[in-house]
């Protein structure tokens, strides 16, 4: 199977993934509620995710020369993480069982990224807007401060220092997957895991909408508690670089509640934020305002007939 | 808590005032030459080794390898690091800046003794590059070196027979393992694949295609690899980026091959050898040779070449650059003289033929590409000293002369090499015994050299027919999944390219050869073959085990038997392997750590 078609068949799963937890954790009636209000939604949420688009650019632009910058700059740290934590990942591995690797196989590649693309869509159609607010900047802090940590931290994982006592599980089982995360990662980039930290985001701003969506809380859970053993029990991540992962998503949920606090409203920092929201926000909303007016002359078409 | 660390740091503060002036105090009441032979002796403290290697992602086995010596030194009381690195930055450090211990690799392709020469010899040891990165000096090996080069057939081997005795004896480097080269190909297109040695250029230009080439339908053979070092630079001079040159060595054609005992006369149409006061060879070239760009080669070429690699500054820099590739080969020619555009006449001083002809297959660069690449490196302002433009740039579009030209890269994707139309090979009637060989030539119009993540993926690629064959030596971990596709066939044949522990003589301990003799007992060789490479590959003593070089014959010396391995199937025999360190004057503390002045 060619990465392209690899890259199909996750996007498939992923849809459907989210198709069942539309209906099931989201709920049809808040979806067709929302309908009327999509694209002022869209109009107040799209820098946001303009953020993160911008944040994602630049993360692969740096990953491209991160590698090379990091052996002229970063510090060398595989000796230090093996010293502390010994082969705690081999130990873990002990218990590797076929139904467990699959498991967690499919939890790295599916599950993550279902976990990742589920909130954008149920907090976008939540009334409140600070919960997608939150996540588009949380998303944002976890790939920039990963990257920077990735160009000044350089550590192979375990599967690459001590490929006698761990198996790279995940590529034994299901080869065609490494197409896709050598793509995505280089191998000296792992700490910290930005699955756990993205994984651990989600939890935490699941546990925030709690009240919204009460049944997103325990799955997100099981989720990103699934992912960050994963990434240890299929030999990629050290403990380490899972812990540093948590601490990163501590970082991030704490800056972007930070930022996004209606406390702030009034404060240069807000201001600043305001300014360059407007930038954004003109040539928006005449695309929207466009957009708006074709839905409603194709709306009075269909009155009409 | 905070208190108390502000109080002994006082405190240490006025002890250090109280030792100042006792010190002053002991200046002027005359116990200086006391003081001095305390303070000019270095305290003992323990050893601590870091050993490079490359991760298992790149080689997996080499990793293992590093790992199996590093806990067997940790065991014994000798703190052991691994400081894994990738390929290109690997071979930066260790063989151009020497900043190294003790490394793990594979050595580069040996296929005559005289290829130890540049490896071992002392006067290469100042040199960057493959040329003894181990600085390890011996007159006797040094000695040894010289002799083969004129000494003929069994005289050589007599003293080639000496010098294998004597590096088992020094240890300058420890050969752990020749491994298998293991290749998994696809057998509904192209055959021919074991007809040369895996790594060798010739396997792709002697590969058929069923029912021939078609001259109407584009053909491409797809050959996977995971090492993306080729798609990132081509530059055959470049050390820190090349393994065996299998496809630099496509693009760049040398005068003659050697394989397999026979002599293909390749750029050269001819060579006659004289040997009067010393070795001479007049060389004709094939009529009408041109390079890639259409530039007709010539003699003048090939003076250019032998030139270039003794010194890429070619004079512009006050010291001599020389490649840190090919170095040894180049080295055996001591003139060079351009008869006419066809004819070349080189003179090799006190060589044997036999050896001299070695000198002929080093590849041919282009004098109007390589020319402009004399000057000293200079990269964003940043010069370095004694490094030439030539050794660093990455020759990404090169013109070379070979069967197959560049055609595109993309790095750390693919590279894509087409079939040249104006070779010698391509001709209506190629002249013999290229014709008797290969045919029509090339048998694809197009190789594209794709990087995978792992052999794992690529033998995935390979059963769904998105590949041809695999790099010439995957994984023994993946032989199960050949052996259950019927589609795939599977290719095991001995590489050339023998896994060895290469140690700093330059620095202390590993001058000391007991040191290294003793730290070579710690690996378990036959351990090794088995569970590093699961058995494919054999434990050998020295680089030539298993050749017809070797003393007691043909077979092989096996796991050095002067240096059995200090305990057990892998695991190390404390007491015993301290008792030997013991023996040879080294000293452990109290927590069993050795100590070194």
């Amino acid at each position: 199977m060619t990465l392209t078609a690899l890259l199909v068949r996750i996007s498939l799963v992923v849809v459907l993934m989210i198709l069942v937890g539309g209906v099931g954790v989201i709920g049809v009636g808040r979806i067709r509620s929302f309908r009327p209000h999509a694209l002022r939604r869209l109009r107040l949420v799209a820098p946001y995710l303009l953020l993160l688009a911008l944040v994602l650019v630049g993360n692969s632009l740096l990953r491209d020369v991160g590698p090379e910058l990091s052996w002229i700059i970063g510090w060398r740290i595989t000796g230090w993480i093996t010293g502390i934590e010994g082969t705690f990942v081999a130990t873990l591995q002990h218990y590797a069982h076929p139904a467990l690797t699959a498991y967690f196989s499919y939890i790295y590649i599916y599950g993550y990224s279902f976990l990742l693309a589920f909130p954008v869509v149920a907090y976008f159609l939540l009334p409140d807007d600070r919960p997608i607010r939150e996540t588009a900047i949380a998303y944002s802090i976890n790939y920039a401060v990963g990257v920077v940590c990735y160009v000044l931290f350089i550590a192979y994982g375990p599967r690459n220092v001590m490929p006698d006592m761990v198996d790279q599980l995940l590529y034994t089982n299901w080869p065609e997957s490494h197409l896709l995360t050598s793509e995505v990662n280089a191998n000296v980039n792992v700490f910290p895991s930005l699955h756990t930290s993205l994984s651990a985001t989600v939890a935490v701003l699941a546990y925030r909408t709690r009240e919204q969506y009460p049944y997103w809380l325990p799955i997100a859970t099981v989720l990103a508690g699934s992912v960050a053993v994963s990434t240890m029990y299929l030999g990629i991540h050290w403990a380490i670089d899972v812990l540093g992962g948590v601490a990163l998503a501590a970082i991030s949920v704490a800056g972007a509640v930070w930022l996004t606090s209606p406390d702030r409203r009034g404060t240069p920092l807000d201001r600043a934020g305001r300014r360059l929201r407007a930038v954004v926000d003109r040539p928006l909303a005449y695309l929207l305002a466009l957009a708006d007016d074709r839905s409603q002359e194709a709306d009075e078409r269909t009155g009409s007939d | 808590m905070t208190e108390t660390e502000g109080e002994q740091s006082r405190l240490t503060r006025r002890q250090l005032l109280g030792a100042s002036a006792a010190l002053a105090v002991g200046t002027t009441s005359g116990c200086v030459s006391q003081a001095r032979s305390i303070l000019n002796r270095s305290s003992p403290s323990t050893l601590s080794v870091e050993i490079k290697t490359p991760p298992a992602d790149a080689d997996r086995t080499a990793t293992l390898i590093a790992r199996h010596l590093a806990e067997n030194l940790d065991a014994v009381g000798i703190d052991a690091t691994l400081e894994i690195l990738p390929p290109v930055e690997l071979y930066r450090e260790v063989l151009l800046n020497g900043e190294f211990d003790v490394f793990v690799s594979q050595l580069p392709p040996i296929e005559d003794p005289d290829d130890l020469r540049t490896t071992l010899h002392s006067v290469f040891a100042e040199e960057a590059g493959w040329q003894n990165p181990y600085s390890f000096t011996d007159l006797t090996v040094d000695e040894h070196l010289e002799t083969q080069l004129t000494a003929r057939r069994l005289e050589r081997r007599g003293v080639i027979g000496d010098l294998i005795d004597l590096i088992k004896r020094e240890q300058p480097l420890t050969t752990v393992a020749y491994p298998d080269a293991i290749r998994a190909v696809r057998s509904d297109e192209f055959r021919g694949w074991p007809a040369y040695a895996p790594r060798s250029p010739l396997t792709y230009v002697a590969l058929t295609r069923d029912g021939g080439r078609d001259p109407e339908a584009e053909t491409t053979l797809q050959v996977s690899t995971t090492d993306p070092r080729v798609t990132q630079n081509l530059n055959p001079l470049a050390v820190e980026y090349r393994g065996s040159q299998t496809f630099t060595r496509l693009l760049y054609d040398p005068l003659m091959y050697r394989a397999g005992g026979e002599r293909l006369p390749w750029l050269a149409e001819t060579w006659q050898w004289t040997q009067a006061e010393e070795t001479a060879a007049e060389v004709r070239l094939r009529p009408e040779l041109a390079w890639h760009d259409g530039v007709p080669l010539t003699a003048s070429d090939v003076a250019f070449t032998y030139e270039f690699l003794q010194d890429t500054s070619l004079g512009e820099i006050e010291t001599t650059v020389p490649s840190p590739i090919y170095r040894g080969r180049s080295t055996l020619i001591e003139d060079v003289r351009v008869v006419d555009e066809r004819t070349v006449d080189l003179s090799f001083g006190d060589v044997t033929p036999r050896v001299a002809e070695l000198a002929l297959t080093l590849p041919i660069l282009p004098e109007h590409v390589w020319r402009e690449q004399t000057g000293e490196a200079n990269v964003s302002g940043i010069s370095a000293n004694n490094v030439t433009e030539a050794l660093v740039w990455s020759n990404a579009e090169p013109v070379g002369s070979g069967p197959l030209r560049f055609e595109r890269s993309v790095t750390d994707e693919a590279l894509y090499l087409r079939r040249f139309e104006d070779h010698v090979l391509h001709e209506e009637e190629p002249p013999d015994p290229l014709r008797e060989r290969f045919g029509d030539g090339v048998a694809f119009d197009r190789l594209e050299i794709r990087v995978v993540p792992s052999d794992e993926t690529a033998i995935e690629l390979l059963a769904a027919g998105d590949l041809d064959a695999t790099r010439a030596t995957i994984t023994h971990r993946v032989v199960p999944d050949i052996g259950q596709n019927a589609a795939l066939s599977l290719l095991v044949d001995r590489a050339k390219t023998p896994y060895h522990v290469g140690y700093n003589a330059g620095t202390e301990p590993f001058s000391n050869p007991h040191f290294r003799r003793l730290v070579a007992r710690l690996l378990d060789k036959q351990y090794l073959v088995d569970d590093a490479l699961g058995g494919y590959g054999t434990a050998v003593a020295h680089p030539f085990d298993g050749t017809d070089w070797n003393p007691p014959g043909s077979g092989f010396d096996g796991p050095n038997r002067e240096l059995p391995f200090l305990g057990e199937n892998g695991e190390v025999d404390v007491a015993a392997a301290r008792d030997a360190f013991r023996e040879r004057g080294f000293e452990f503390d109290e927590d069993g750590n050795l100590v070194v002045q």
